[in-house]
């Protein structure tokens, strides 16, 4: 049985020389069981190193991986990937490149307690 | 070619590399010392490391649940759980220490559990005597970030320096002069000018990915800089794992919480024949076996070619009735959900399906070796928590981790801000110009070793030869392979030429740092030739006290691996039990 694949479309941008962002599309992208982190690392492993995108803790506890996943804020370690999926930057601080930004005011939820 | 061109400088007087628990209490005391700081992040401060995700136990003896604990108590009990390998000298700082610097992150926002009467919340830990380990719920981690990042926001003295992998320290004349770091927002690579460096980089789990419940920055940064910069590692045979962590599906890899099914719900181990293999290692207790036994009993079944499709083993509560098993749930993780992982979306529905697991590198007790004072055999290196060798010996007791990060921490920025009043930095342009260049070649060569098919060929080796069952035949093959990796790790080319936010640059060079540790990992414990704490050789299962009761030692000469044993000094405390305590046991500092 071959496995199912999605398309995902992903923000892209480097201030310092595009003049606008632009979205690309990723065809063929295996997804079933995996995270949106999951496949934003099989990306950058298997089809384009310059992908830029931040992870650290892996278990949903630092939120340096908020990001929004068709329109909704997520945190990419902990959201199962869909078949159809539209990524872009959480909308926190400044776009340093693609998906990873500064995240300032990015409140992280285990620090407030 | 060395490009003759100005390298963007900073300058300070103390540089702490890392930024979660023990970095931001090393900077805080640093600046209390009088010193300008820079504490360096490779991700986000207050957002990167292990510290936050620390669940639970912080052990510190105030003895308020039980007046007969004391830090002497605490430090016999460090010495036995590390199997008489710890240095006594840094544990006895440890745990007499620990008291009064965990009232510091109180007052710095921290929160603890209480009792009614206002004392600390303190429960036994396995490996402890008595009561010991406060807590903060199961959340206890999450406070040490929300006080350290409070105090360090209101000191002006000390400048945050963010996605800025400090890559080497630069020794000039005997002593640190200061730090070469990339500035992974810009690319550049940036000398910082100071007279100390706090190396407070944590572990190094990664080495063992995907078996790793640790944060992805786990690289053994400080491991690898330490030991080019002259230092010395010690004891870095012993890698402590957690014996149940999911394999599959990815998405939740790693998660440590599903053992609690073995524990709280009387789950079963299979083989993939379908056998309770523990029957075999621990015919008594079963599934309710140590962990040091279940993890051996699971890797020995994986290696032996009794494992699970995806690397692990069965672990099973399907014997037990629909409904019991959905109480369980309903009280422990409500909805199927461990912290907000959903193991129904992940296709997993335990009421009915076997799960997968294998044992995760979750501690890392060698480290950086160092002195009561934090300080390195090089002038003006100093180095706190994770990343140094000393407190835990060949084994942690549980709790001991969160609590070393701060007593640590406080010692090192002190030292490090002492240091630096009367040694000031400043960095060749020669030797910068020459650093750089050297770097620089990862991303110019047009074709080379692709850094992330290394880095999973050294954690595979690592996992299958180096991990929680070992042999002399096996360390051999891991320890010729990585020799060779490590001419690999000379040749990287990073594919991505665009400097800003070069996500495969960072990688490369933690590959590279990966590379060092783990062929420094293997011979050591090639050369380890008994079983001790989290240390098990499968060729000799015996602890050998009378050959063994020794520390590795480990250092770089002419760029190749040296490694000697050194005897344990049992200054304090012997393994025939004789107590010999420095004027002032018992008694917080």
């Amino acid at each position: 049985m071959t496995e199912d694949l999605g398309v995902v479309k992903i923000y892209r941008y480097d201030p310092s020389v595009n003049t606008e962002p632009r979205f690309e599309v990723f065809e063929g992208v295996p997804y079933v069981g995996r995270t949106v982190m999951d496949v934003l690392r099989d990306l950058y492993g298997t089809r384009d190193r310059s992908l830029a995108f931040r992870c650290a803790c892996r278990a949903g506890l630092c939120t340096v991986c908020r990001m929004k996943v068709n329109g909704q804020a997520v945190m990419a370690c902990m959201r199962m990937a869909e078949k159809d999926m539209v990524i872009e930057p959480p909308g926190t601080g400044e776009v340093i490149k693609d998906l990873m930004t500064t995240l300032d005011g990015a409140r992280s939820d285990q620090g407030a307690a | 070619m060395v490009r003759i061109e100005a390298i963007p400088r900073l300058e300070t007087d103390v540089l702490v590399v890392g930024s979660e628990g023990a970095g931001a209490r090393a900077a805080i005391a640093a600046d209390d010392g009088g010193a300008r700081v820079i504490m360096a992040s490779k991700g986000l401060f207050g957002k990167s490391g292990v510290t936050l995700m620390a669940p639970y136990s912080c052990c510190v003896a105030f003895g308020d649940a039980d007046p007969r604990d004391n830090p002497w108590e605490h430090f016999k009990d460090t010495i036995r759980g590390g199997h008489w390998l710890s240095n006594q000298k840094v544990a006895y700082s440890y745990t007499h220490n620990a008291p009064r610097r965990m009232l510091d992150l109180e007052r710095y926002g921290a929160k603890f559990n209480k009792t009614d009467d206002g004392k600390f919340e303190q429960v036994l830990m396995p490996g402890h005597t008595y009561p010991r380990a406060i807590h903060y719920h199961f959340r206890t981690g999450s406070q040490f970030k929300k006080g350290l990042t409070a105090e360090v926001g209101k000191r002006p003295g000390i400048t945050v320096k963010e996605d800025f992998l400090v890559v080497d320290v630069f020794v000039d004349a005997g002593r640190v002069t200061g730090a070469l770091a990339l500035d992974v927002r810009s690319g550049e690579y940036v000398v910082v000018d100071c007279g100390a460096v706090v190396l407070a980089t944590g572990g190094a789990m990664e080495m063992f990915y995907p078996r790793s419940d640790a944060s992805d920055d786990m690289t053994g940064d400080g491991h690898a800089i330490a030991l080019r910069a002259g230092a010395q590692l010690a004891d870095i045979e012993f890698m402590q794992f957690f014996p149940t962590g999911m394999v599959w599906p990815p998405a939740l890899n790693g998660v440590i919480w599903i053992g609690e099914l073995r524990y709280h719900c009387g789950g079963w181990l299979y083989n993939k024949f379908g056998e309770r293999f523990m029957v075999k290692y621990d015919r008594e207790r079963m599934e309710l076996s140590t962990r040091d036994i279940t993890s051996r009993a699971i890797v020995t079944e994986i290696l032996e070619g009794r494992g699970s499709p995806h690397g692990g083993v069965w672990l099973s509560v399907t014997h037990l009735g629909r409904n019991q098993i959905q109480t369980f749930v309903d009280e422990t993780f409500p909805g199927f959900s461990f912290r907000g992982y959903n193991l129904l979306d992940a296709g997993v529905d335990i009421r009915e399906d076997a799960i997968e697991i294998a044992p995760m590198a979750h501690f890392y007790m060698g480290g950086v070796r160092c002195d009561a004072g934090c300080a390195t055999a090089v002038p003006g290196l100093f180095v706190a928590g994770e990343v140094t060798a000393g407190v835990n010996g060949a084994n942690r007791i549980e709790g001991n981790a969160l609590s070393e990060t701060q007593v640590q921490g406080a010692v090192a920025g002190e030292a490090a801000a002492r240091h630096a009043s009367g040694a000031a930095g400043g960095v060749e342009r020669d030797q910068a110009q020459a650093a750089v260049a050297r770097f620089r070649t990862l991303t110019d060569r047009s074709e080379g070793v692709d850094q992330l098919a290394l880095r999973h060929e050294v954690q595979e080796i690592m996992w299958k030869n180096v991990g929680v069952v070992r042999t002399g035949e096996g360390l051999d093959k891991a320890c010729g392979r990585l020799a060779g990796l490590r001419e690999q790790a000379a040749e990287i080319c990073v594919q991505n030429k665009e400097p800003r936010a070069n996500r495969e640059l960072l990688e490369a060079l933690e590959t590279q740092n990966l590379v060092t540790l783990a062929e420094a990992v293997a011979v050591a414990a090639r050369a380890r030739t008994e079983t001790r704490g989290a240390h098990y050789r499968r060729d000799c299962t015996n602890e050998d006290d009378p050959r063994w009761l020794v520390n590795s030692v480990v250092s770089f000469s002419d760029g190749q691996i040296d490694l000697r044993h050194e005897p344990v000094d049992f200054c304090y405390l012997t393994p025939e039990g004789a107590e010999t305590p420095p004027a002032g046991a018992g008694v917080a500092l």
